[in-house]
């Protein structure tokens, strides 16, 4: 029994090698470009509207709205990477259900990639809001004592973002796997749609968890510099995004 | 369960083009999608505050000439009542004026017509009884009525007042004076002598004074004896009578229009004191 797609090989030259979780992942890729290039096209910007396009502009609007909700004030600076990681955890989740299929998501390598981007993005957001100092200042407050308890911290909640996710996902597979060699009948199918559901529940939680550690990253302190800012300088009140 | 770093590596470099992918085909088009229609609604909006303002100025407006039209339409309706009695008043005078006018010249008319057909009617009555008398006593005329008549003639010739007399005996004084009998009929031998004896009792006093008595037959005396001279003239006919009652008829006439007179001056007061109480 094969624990990741990763184990699933389909080519290799040395340390280069092509496996399931590389060759799922373009093909969820694959399904992503051709979809939006497709629907872009039928894009309009008046009330008649396609039901793709509305389907869409939901979905955009609520990852909008969800990234809103967790305290970042510019969403759609974010939208790109957040919404990505939502639409490709939750679409590599939701595929189980293709026979054959491999969610790339089940890969160690691919949910620590993620948490990876992640862990880079914190630090990215949060430098490009509130400057170098000033974010690894926050390293070290609420006193230099906690900096290297931040430091793992930062780094502790990368790993568990990266195993939650593989975790849920690799077991959900083992069941369904083991299931179908001991009830091959019904239990599956019932083990299948819990899986969905469990699989989205992870890509909202990757997804939010994500927010929150960008938004913890970005938002209040960035507030609090922006008003120090206008205290002292005593020009009008600008957007954040405006200073730069 | 191992870490397969290279998967890891090639994993990252997907995930981040999936991103840009996405950002470029995805995520940009549906937002300025969302923005431009956002911006129209926007825009719609805008222009449905413009319009609203607009009508709200516009309305403000209406209702400010509106109140300067309720405190001007007062004053106007006064001074527009006020010329309307005042031409109103004139009117009604003017035509006083003129049905005075009219009825004064139509009661002028009338009083004119009136002595015009009174006139006539007293011309037509005369002539008409005039005609009568003449056709009644000429059909009555026969020998005991000319008698009679005769008679009344002698009768009257013997009482003349004085200044008749007198006015005879004038006429007589100039020689052969011609003395004409008119009568409506021939008159006997007896009869003219008896008129001569009577004639001669009346100039005593001239006796040697001659006069010549002639007789002449007038048709138009109906029943009546005329005898003329000169300037000296005694009848007795039905004419005297006749020219009696045309008298009568006119002063009855008369009295009838001043009647008429009086009532058409009390009916012209009248209307005038109606008139000024108005």
């Amino acid at each position: 029994m094969q624990l990741s797609p990763d184990e699933i090989v389909y080519w290799q030259l040395g340390f280069i090698k092509l496996n399931a979780t590389i060759v799922f992942t373009w093909c969820l890729m694959l399904i992503f470009f051709i979809s939006a290039n497709v629907l872009a096209q039928a894009l309009t910007h008046h009330d008649k509207r396609t039901r793709w396009q509305n389907a869409l502009e939901t979905i955009v609007l609520g990852i909008e709205k969800q990234i809103s909700s967790v305290g970042l004030t510019y969403p759609r600076q974010y939208i790109g990477f957040l919404g990505t990681l939502f639409l490709f955890v939750a679409l590599a989740n939701l595929l189980t259900i293709l026979p054959g299929y491999e969610p790339p998501t089940g890969s160690l390598s691919t949910t620590l990639s993620l948490a990876l981007c992640v862990f880079i993005a914190v630090p990215y957001y949060g430098i490009k809001k509130r400057g170098v100092k000033d974010y690894l200042a926050s390293y070290a407050k609420p006193t230099v004592i906690m900096l290297p308890f931040n430091i793992i911290g930062e780094i502790s909640r990368t790993f568990a973002l990266a195993v939650r996710l593989f975790g849920n996902i690799m077991s959900g597979t083992m069941v369904i796997a083991i299931m179908m060699l001991i009830a091959p009948f019904i239990f599956p199918i019932v083990m299948t749609a819990l899986g969905l559901l469990t699989g989205m529940v992870q890509a909202y939680i990757f997804f939010i968890l994500a927010s929150v550690y960008i938004a913890a990253a970005t938002s209040v302190n960035n507030t609090q510099s922006h008003i120090q800012k206008h205290t002292l300088k005593n020009t009008p009140l600008t957007k954040p995004s405006e200073e730069k | 369960m191992t870490i397969d770093w290279f998967t890891v590596s090639a994993q990252t470099l997907n995930f981040l083009l999936l991103v840009w992918l996405l950002k470029r085909y995805l995520y940009g088009p549906i937002l300025k999608a969302i923005d431009a229609r956002e911006s129209q609604v926007a825009k719609v909006l805008s222009d449905a505050d413009t319009i609203k303002s607009d009508v709200e100025s516009q309305r403000n407006l209406l209702e400010q000439k509106n109140a300067e039209i309720d405190t001007n339409r007062d004053e106007l309706l006064k001074v527009a009542t006020k010329t309307a009695n005042d031409q109103s008043e004139q009117i009604v005078f003017q035509a006083h004026k003129k049905a005075d006018e009219i009825s004064h010249s139509r009661f002028l008319a009338l009083d004119k017509e009136l002595q015009h057909y009174q006139n006539d009617i007293a011309l037509k009555t005369l002539q008409e009884i005039y005609e009568i008398a003449r056709k009644v006593l000429a059909d009555l005329a026969d020998v005991e009525l000319e008698q009679k008549m005769f008679e009344c003639f002698c009768k009257h010739l013997k009482n003349l007042s004085p200044d008749e007399k007198t006015n005879l005996n004038k006429t007589l004084e100039a020689d052969n004076t011609e003395m004409v009998l008119y009568s409506a009929f021939e008159l006997t031998q007896a009869q003219l002598e008896a008129i001569d004896d009577i004639l001669k009792k009346l100039t005593l006093a001239n006796t040697d004074r001659q006069y010549q008595l002639k007789q002449e037959v007038k048709v138009a005396l109906i029943s009546g004896i005329e005898l003329r001279s000169n300037a000296w003239k005694i009848s007795w006919n039905s004419e005297d009578y006749l020219k009696v009652l045309q008298t009568f008829i006119n002063q009855l006439l008369t009295e009838q229009r001043e009647t008429l007179n009086n009532r058409t001056a009390q009916l012209n007061s009248r209307m005038h004191t109606t008139k000024d109480s108005a």
